[in-house]
């Protein structure tokens, strides 16, 4: 977590709100990849076993093609600041290294060794492919988004699921998965900015 | 009579260089490839599962693997001596293997040439994953993500294909008393698989064309 790659964004920042100490957002991928398949006998022990190969090379897939790069890239080529109504200026905080999982909840303090007075803190804490019987195939995941004021406390936090639908994932067998794969990266994007909409509107969770 | 020969000799001399002047040759076609990076876990247990690379972060229940035990030089050594041109049905070709792997971003989104070179006949093999997928359920294989792509004069490709080929693997993770360099010699003959999984597929949409 030392270890963090400061980013771009504040390219932008004139002299003065430098100065001023810009606000930051720091962006953490997921490291957790999972695949759940569901027919008509309702999930449990035997759908598992019956899906197991086919799941277990979702989640080795999705582990690939929304690796942790290709996740903070898909963010980054989206306007985090506006989209999460942010103040103009806010330099964003690229974090190569996912969040472990296990710590997203307990962690109730700054995760960055941050002293902004601005501080806030986005976490792709899930990734998620379902193929349900009835609703089909759906890339889902969990962002968890935390607003610290000048202090360690937290401000503001909203925590949710969205998801939609794939076409394309996983790809077939002996066809170009490109296109497939592109898909994830799309849906991905499309999963945050749902998110995004509802970050303060809906009440801190 | 003396027309004849003539005429003979005057085909013999545009066909042999006709011949001997396979594309490849003619214009000097470049095999371009890149190995991959690091190779990825990806565990499914009964108790735990879906972290990337769960045991070499040393969360419990994530079997362990060796350290790094398919580094990008010696996937570029495998890839150089598996021939990938000859398998791609383009035995011509000059090979170039870069020893270092490409980010996933550039993988990703360059939509040009990744190599430098402005051959006017040039294709391009990245091993833009491997991941080492083990399930309590259906076992172990290593998974790669294979992309070619072919250019000519145009700056976009003019053929594209990416996929993932996956062959089974039994010696990893070592179970105790296992030979660790013959798991790794399992692990490097999968891998060759993979290659040759995927320029099959390659060949055989060719030839369908």
């Amino acid at each position: 977590m030392k270890s963090y790659l400061a980013l771009v964004a504040a390219a932008t920042a004139t002299p003065a709100l430098a100065q001023q100490a810009p606000c930051e957002l720091h962006v953490w991928p997921a490291e957790r990849m999972t695949s759940i398949t569901t027919g008509w006998l309702g999930g449990g022990l035997i759908e598992a076993a019956i899906n197991s190969k086919k799941d277990a090379n979702n989640k080795a897939q999705l582990a690939s093609a929304l690796d942790s790069p290709t996740q903070l890239d898909a963010l980054q080529s989206l306007d985090l600041v506006s989209l999460l109504k942010l103040p103009a200026g806010t330099t964003i905080v690229r974090h190569e290294t996912p969040v472990e999982r296990h710590t997203m909840n307990k962690i109730k303090t700054r995760r960055a060794e941050s002293t902004a007075a601005c501080y806030n803190e986005l976490i792709v804490a899930d990734v998620f492919y379902q193929k349900a019987a009835i609703y089909g195939r759906s890339l889902r995941t969990l962002f968890l988004f935390r607003e610290f004021g000048a202090d360690q406390k937290i401000d503001y936090e909203f925590k949710a699921w969205g998801g939609n639908g794939l076409k394309l994932f996983p790809p077939k067998k002996d066809e170009d998965a490109t296109p497939a794969l592109e898909e994830l990266s799309v849906v991905f994007k499309k999963n945050f900015e749902e998110y995004a909409a509802k970050v303060k509107k809906a009440p801190g969770a | 009579m003396r027309f004849l020969v003539c005429l003979a000799a005057s085909a013999l001399l545009t066909t042999v260089p006709l011949k001997a002047q396979t594309p490849s040759d003619a214009q000097g076609c470049e095999l371009h490839v890149w190995p991959g990076d690091r190779l990825k876990s990806i565990y499914n247990g009964v108790f735990h599962g879906g972290t990337v690379d769960g045991a070499l972060k040393g969360r419990s229940g994530y079997p362990p693997l060796p350290q790094d035990p398919l580094n990008s030089a010696r996937q570029a050594a495998l890839l150089e001596a598996a021939r990938p041109q000859s398998l791609l049905a383009r035995p011509e070709d000059r090979l170039i293997v870069h020893p270092e792997p490409l980010d996933s971003h550039t993988i990703r989104t360059s939509p040009g040439r990744l190599g430098a070179s402005s051959a006017a006949c040039y294709g391009e093999l990245v091993v833009d994953d491997i991941v080492f997928r083990q399930d309590v359920v259906s076992g172990t294989v290593l998974m790669t993500l294979f992309r070619y792509r072919r250019f000519g004069a145009e700056p976009a490709p003019s053929y594209r294909f990416a996929n993932w080929a996956k062959s089974t693997v039994t010696l990893l993770p070592l179970k105790p008393g296992g030979d660790l360099a013959a798991a790794i010699a399992e692990l490097e003959t999968a891998y060759v698989d993979d290659l040759k999984k995927f320029a099959d597929v390659i060949v055989k949409q060719t030839r369908k064309k």
